[in-house]
């Protein structure tokens, strides 16, 4: 979408009415194009390739679903930017939308305010994507999820670096998808997993083609963004759940059936630790590490004290150890 | 996890015939600035650590302190009669209390060495556990 063109949006939709006030809130600014089921969408979406699609779930013919999938399967349309609009408010049917890869989900009554909101930020990001010769920019003022999400609809090649207090990582992307990433700690799968929840530092895109044996496999992208979203949101929710940062940990008495990583997260907190540091010698990535730490307290496999109550705790032998001196 | 105190004194004979009264044993510092006996208990440690420099006894404890050592308590030894000691043992007290930091100090003027025997020099350091022990209950 070079400057002077408009943005051209397609919006699908069954109801009559629903396709006239999307149009009339999006035709100031925007090219509107209104197809009446997925069939028609999906035949005048490969005739006007639009810049963006708002489709409803359920139509006749062809549902939304059917008509992501189909845009999706051809090239030329592919990198096309999808938000479902639907009156189901159903969670599971929001996580289908989302985890097919759709860039949103909006569910009716919307506020127009909300969608053209979502819409101008899509647009937003693609502008940019096609302005930017290179993207590289804060990690607190840009998500590293939304970098990438940008990446993979510009279909670029190249290596994505991060500079970060703690270290530095790299993702490579071959046509929008990562398929190698490596920190200082670890590679593949974990590593681009473990920099989803880094959120501060810097990076960059340098758009180079780089050989590289891959060490990412994957179906999609977008699984394995979604996957990657996943797994830093459970980490941010064990975070939040665990007991204030100066408390210290240490295994309970009756280790239980701990097994696997959860018995090597139990084992770092060996002799008193807090959070912190058992993360460094367990050795396991952020985002496995604090959910099993949330899961061994869960199971009692833990037990924390505050700083000050281990050390009143340590203060008791010891003073039993001086009065046997 | 490890308690760390430190017996602070301008006399490195008291401070070792404090810790050699109590511990039988010490350990020096490799570069002759100090003492260190460590004590193994169920759970962590419990280390004390004897030092200090005639009039220099504050600028130690502000080292210490700003150095972010992990200091949990103080007992502050002096010769009975060195006012300037006893001086800064006031200041490193009021020092210590405004750093908003739960470390207890005691102070403890001995008339000679001989006064440091093994029951007085455990029941000090009792106090200071107790003293130590309000500040974490508080």
């Amino acid at each position: 979408m070079s400057e002077g063109t408009r943005t051209k949006i397609l919006i699908v939709d069954d109801e009559e009415n629903i396709r006239h006030l999307l149009r009339l809130a999006f035709e100031e600014g925007f090219d509107v194009v209104e197809a009446v089921d997925g069939m028609d969408a999906f035949e005048k979406a490969l005739e006007i390739k639009p810049h963006i699609i708002l489709s409803d779930i359920m139509m006749p013919r062809l549902d939304g679903y059917g008509l992501y999938r189909k845009i999706k399967s051809r090239p030329e349309t592919a990198s096309i930017p999808f938000v479902f609009l639907s009156a189901k408010k159903d969670v599971d049917e929001r996580v289908v939308g989302l985890e097919m890869g759709a860039d949103d989900y909006i569910t009716k009554p919307f506020s127009i305010k909300e969608l053209k909101a979502k819409v101008r930020s899509i647009t937003k990001k693609i502008n940019d994507m096609k302005e930017l010769g290179s993207l590289e920019g804060l990690l607190k003022e840009v998500d590293l999820v939304d970098v990438i999400q940008l990446i993979e609809m510009g279909r670029k090649t190249g290596m994505l670096l991060l500079e970060t207090s703690w270290g530095s990582g790299r993702v490579y992307f071959e046509q929008g998808d990562p398929v190698y990433a490596m920190t200082e700690s670890c590679k593949g799968i974990e590593a681009f997993y473990s920099m989803l929840s880094w959120k501060e530092g810097r990076f960059k895109l340098g758009q180079k083609a780089v050989s590289i044996e891959p060490n990412i496999k994957h179906s999609g992208g977008q699984e394995l963004l979604m996957e990657g979203v996943r797994l830093a949101d459970e980490m941010e929710e064990s975070i939040r759940s665990l007991p204030p940062g100066d408390t210290v940990f240490q295994p309970a008495d009756d280790p239980g059936d701990a097994e696997g990583e959860l018995r090597e997260v139990v084992k770092a907190y060996s002799g008193g630790v807090a959070l912190r540091s058992a993360l460094a010698l367990s050795g396991l990535p952020a985002y496995r590490f604090y959910p099993l730490t949330r899961e061994a307290l869960s199971k009692g496999l833990l037990v924390g004290q505050t700083d000050a109550a281990m050390k009143a705790d340590l203060l008791r032998k010891i003073r039993t150890a001086l009065e046997k001196l | 996890m490890i308690i760390r105190y430190v017996i602070l004194s301008p006399s490195e004979e008291a401070r070792q015939a404090f810790l050699g009264g109590l511990f039988g044993t010490f350990e020096l510092s490799p570069r002759g600035h100090g003492e260190k006996v460590t004590l193994k208990v169920e759970g962590g440690d419990f280390e004390v650590v004897g030092t200090g420099v005639a009039g220099k006894l504050q600028d130690v404890t502000l080292r210490l302190l700003e150095g972010g050592v992990q200091v949990d308590g103080i007992l502050i030894l002096i010769p009975s009669g060195d006012d300037a000691s006893w001086a800064e043992a006031k200041s490193i007290a009021r020092l210590t209390h405004s750093s908003g930091r739960p470390i207890a100090v005691k102070t403890w003027v001995f008339n000679s060495l001989g006064d440091l025997d093994k029951e007085t020099t455990r029941k000090s350091l009792l106090t200071l556990i107790s003293e130590h022990e309000e500040h974490l209950a508080s």
